[in-house]
């Protein structure tokens, strides 16, 4: 994949999850506390947060092709950085105020993170078997 | 369907006939199958030329500006460049699996997703290879998935 395309997905990555935190929130805050605002800043946060968040996608970018260790390695620095930028960001904007809350924010995004990956290769594997099926009725065919 | 096969005199002329209610996709698919020629790739190894049949082929390699084509268990260098040979084997059951690599569909024995996101081909001599993510749909399509 060229760098071009791989910024365009992360610029699309970055509108996907602006997009899903907006709609999570605005069901909640529909269903829980309906009468409080959005405020302008709480939106460019999300803003801020989900772009660069999606930035960090560029650490598993390589012109050319790399080994699976490699890629794991790139994985962990991913999740690392990942866990440095939102707690850094969240203690700027003061959402996390203490220890706790900073331990707390870091099992989350840890533990969403892990989520994704399992669901990922959940699908992954579904789609390998399907891929398998059709590998096993091509070789019978020939 | 029946497949028979007729051993015929040497003075007649060799013909393949198809008995069929209609003539379907399936059988313009048998025919095109039958017209085509067997692709042959030209392999160097040491001073000599090898003529190779795609069919032999497990999978073409680009490593520092050179391209390999691997087969059963011997490696040969090829001259064309690995975009030609893209274009050249796609429709015969070849798919480009990763920047560096094109693999014949017919020679990968299984298919498993690595935790990182990406695929492993288990090739039919136990070689494996990885299948980058943004290549699964080409593999998909051309399996009619």
């Amino acid at each position: 994949m060229k760098l071009s395309e791989f910024l365009q997905r992360i610029i699309k990555n970055g509108l996907i999850i602006f997009a899903s935190i907006i709609m999570i929130l605005t069901i909640l805050r529909q269903l829980y506390t309906p009468n409080i605002p959005f405020d302008l800043n709480s939106i460019y946060i999300i803003m801020g947060f989900s772009f660069l968040g999606a930035l960090t996608g560029i650490i598993l970018y390589s012109p050319n092709e790399i080994s699976e260790k490699n890629m794991r390695i790139r994985r962990t620095i991913h999740f690392i950085t990942l866990e440095l930028l939102l707690i850094a960001l969240s203690i700027i904007f003061q959402i996390v105020n203490s220890t706790i809350e900073v331990i707390v924010l870091a099992l989350q995004i840890a533990v969403i993170y892990f989520i994704v990956r399992l669901l990922t290769w959940r699908h992954d594997k579904k789609e390998a078997q399907k891929i398998n099926e059709k590998l096993k009725a091509l070789k019978n065919d020939l | 369907m029946n497949i028979s096969i007729e051993e015929i005199d040497k003075k007649l002329p060799e013909e393949i006939l198809i008995r069929c209610h209609e003539i379907d996709e399936e059988i313009e698919e048998i025919v095109r199958n039958l017209q085509a020629e067997p692709l042959v790739i030209l392999g160097y190894l040491h001073d000599t030329v090898h003529r190779i049949q795609l069919r032999d082929i497990y999978y073409f390699e680009a490593v520092d500006g050179k391209v390999f084509l691997y087969c059963k268990d011997q490696v040969y260098e090829v001259k064309q460049k690995l975009y030609e040979l893209e274009e050249l084997c796609k429709v015969k059951n070849c798919f480009r699996a990763s920047k560096s690599t094109i693999l014949n569909i017919t020679k990968i024995s299984s298919v498993h997703p690595f935790f990182s996101g990406r695929f492993e081909a288990v090739l039919d001599n136990g070689e494996r290879t990885i299948i980058s993510r943004q290549y699964v749909p080409v593999l998909k399509k051309m399996l009619g998935l």
